[in-house]
């Protein structure tokens, strides 16, 4: 194994390599921070000037540009409330809150060193142990897959807030966004009402975008001033790095769970960067410092949001397998330099995939560098007026929603979900969960009906298989142990109100 | 707490949300009859859990105890009631633009309107985020991603 690292480390030690990582980093970076763009209209852009290119600079650039654009989606969750990704939302719980607090470039600093950490550990996990955690990932069926989205789903109860029921009902109405169009299953049109429009179902970009972005800009121009509230920037951004690995516990335990959840193709990344946050807020001695600030609430999502990526390439290399579109389109280019992904690839070129994993440890280290540099320009964002802000704001997001499908109606939908964020800001239901749910709900009915198909109508398929059923007793957990916290939370709050009114009378 | 558009408490507000969310969910729950008999489940085993959840936070609404949050008025500052409408038409405006306008004309258009609007009266200001921003969306939509910005129906009809 050793020996086939250190030909990687000769491969692609060429100055051609570290040119192509570094100009793809800076243009992933720029890209990723526009709201509707992200990693998949990143390699989108760059695929076609790869097909003349040698096949290891034009992969490691793909992975460059993609890893560059994902982690920008972290910055716009920090400076402005508007996850780029999906796997990037709960870094906004306590990235925008340190925006409002005027440490905007700490908050960058905190997500580029967790991502550092992430991409180097989960690099590192897939070139020592890439065969077991195939086969990990190949345990994984519908089963499974609908035991997991069950856990997405407990975290709807957790991302409730004060309201359990508020909370329940957005995630509800998320996971009926996501009925909307032709059934996976059964290919009925379900909820389109006649329009032709919603055959194709609920996008996400334009729901997030209306959530998130509009929702922002109408609050901008109503609450005027600027995003930091106390008009500066304090700290440095290597100020944030080295915060981050002051927090080593917090550290490994969200690498774990990205790097654990990320082998599973589809939505590993999302629910390792909720569940990462999750258990950092669950394990703290001070809970109550998330959500507003705490450093625990950056690192824990972009530590697993990167780890998921890495330990992503692992089935997407060894069985073709891909996590997401991201690495689809990643095996897309390697099928066109003519290397076929495979159990055979580690051993009929172990060159390029040596020299490949080891590239992408150096491509974390030029982001980490890059995204140094263009942190505190990006972060003077934050003292942008909302007067100049919003109206470019929104011209780039409803440019960015038609851009996915260039359909008039993504923009419908924007505005739409936008006034819906509003109402729910101001009668304070959670917003989160209705993303989630729109996430999550077409790989829980479709596994669910695959798994009922697969056992011939029996419901036991979801406890008789030992991991599926582990999962399900883990998510079962989860709520019991999110609901007994409220129950125990409210009954401290009605004891601190019913003292206070003693005291006053 | 006032919400910002209109002069209700927060409460007689989650009282109209939830009431909605109800009447919807059983809408939903009917509307899936329509389906087969795979398809219609997932839908309905949502549409009684959101009538549940909307039953509850409508009990809960009615129930609640008054506290002094619930019908305060901003204290943070009055909005402005041109801000909150300017907020809320902008981008509905705007969208309407770029429907018959197409991109270009339309966000021309709210660009120097939600600039001026928004109380900036700095000509070069003005020209410089207008043509910027513009600028830097071609770039990159147009030439960089080829993707075409709609031209609106009024050009099309024009053209026709």
């Amino acid at each position: 194994m050793l020996h086939h690292v250190m030909i990687g480390l000769a491969e692609v030690c060429q100055w051609q390599n570290f040119v192509m990582m570094t100009v793809a980093t800076i243009v992933g970076l720029l890209l990723g921070v526009m709201p509707g763009l992200g990693p998949l209209a990143a390699i989108a852009l760059l695929i076609p000037f790869t097909f003349t290119m040698h096949p290891l600079p034009a992969i490691l650039a793909l992975a460059s540009i993609s890893a560059a654009a994902n982690c920008s989606g972290a910055f716009t969750s920090i400076l402005l409330n508007v996850p780029g990704e999906p796997t990037c939302a709960a870094t906004c719980f306590d990235g925008y809150p340190m925006s409002q607090n005027g440490r905007a470039t700490v908050a960058i600093g905190l997500s580029i060193g967790a991502a550092f950490f992430g991409d180097v550990v989960g690099i590192i996990a897939v070139i020592a142990i890439v065969q077991p955690v195939s086969n990990f990932a190949l345990a994984f069926g519908p089963p499974e897959n609908f035991a997991l989205a069950v856990i997405g789903v407990s975290f709807i109860a957790s991302l409730s807030g004060t309201s359990f029921f508020k909370g329940m009902i957005m995630g509800v109405f998320g996971l009926w966004l996501s009925c909307i169009g032709i059934d996976a299953v059964n290919g009925e049109p379900r909820f389109t009402f006649g329009l032709i429009q919603l055959q194709d179902g609920i996008h996400l970009v334009p729901v997030m975008t209306g959530i998130f972005a509009v929702t922002e800009i109408i609050a901008w121009i109503q609450q005027r001033g600027t995003i930091s509230k106390v008009g500066r920037l304090d700290g440095s951004v290597w100020k944030g790095v080295f915060t981050t690995f002051r927090h080593p516990v917090a550290l490994v335990r969200s690498t774990l769970v990205g790097g654990v959840l990320g082998v599973i193709p589809g939505i590993g990344g999302v629910i390792a960067s909720f569940l990462a946050y999750e258990v950092e807020k669950k394990s703290s001695s001070t809970p109550e410092r998330f959500g507003k600030g705490a450093p625990e609430g950056v690192i824990a999502p972009e530590a697993a949001n990167h780890s998921a990526f890495s330990a992503s390439l692992a089935p997407a290399l060894t069985l073709g397998i891909p996590g997401g579109a991201t690495s689809a389109l990643l095996i897309v280019a390697l099928t066109v330099q003519g290397i076929r992904p495979g159990p055979m690839l580690f051993t009929t070129h172990t060159n390029l995939v040596f020299g490949f994993l080891v590239g992408l440890i150096f491509g974390a280290a030029i982001f980490m560098l890059i995204g140094t540099i263009f942190a505190r320009p990006l972060a003077k964002i934050t003292l942008v007026r909302a007067e100049l802000l919003a109206p470019i704001f929104l011209i780039i997001s409803f440019a960015g929603v038609y851009a996915q499908d260039q359909q008039f109606s993504d923009i419908v939908i924007a505005i739409v979900f936008g006034l819906i964020g509003c109402v729910a800001k101001d009668l304070d239901f959670p917003v989160v969960p209705l993303v989630l749910g729109l996430v999550l709900g077409r790989l829980l009915e479709t596994s669910f009906t695959q798994s009922l198909e697969i056992s011939g109508g029996d419901w036991t398929i979801f406890f008789t298989r030992p991991l599926s059923g582990f999962l399900l007793l883990t998510a079962a957990g989860l709520m019991g142990l999110t609901l007994y916290q409220s129950l125990r939370a409210k009954k401290k709050r009605l004891i601190v109100e019913a003292n206070s009114a003693v005291g006053s009378a | 707490m006032e919400t910002s558009l209109f002069r209700i408490t927060r409460n007689v507000g989650v009282k109209i949300a939830s009431a909605a969310a109800l009447v919807s969910f059983i809408f939903i729950y009917i509307d899936a009859g329509s389906f087969g008999s795979d398809a219609r489940r997932f839908p309905r085993v949502l549409a009684v859990i959101g009538c549940v959840c909307a039953a509850a936070i409508l009990f809960q609404s009615f129930v609640h105890k008054k506290n002094s949050n619930d019908d305060q008025t901003n204290q943070e500052g009055s909005l402005n009631r041109v801000d909150i409408l300017t907020s809320y038409i902008g981008p509905v405006l705007y969208a309407i633009g770029l429907y018959f306008l197409g991109f270009w004309v339309a966000s021309f258009l709210c660009l120097i309107g939600l600039l001026v609007v928004l109380g900036e009266r700095r000509v070069s200001l003005i020209a410089a985020v207008t043509i910027g921003t513009l600028l830097s969306i071609y770039l990159v939509f147009e030439v960089g991603f080829s993707i075409r910005m709609p031209e609106g129906l009024l050009f099309e009809m024009l053209r026709a």
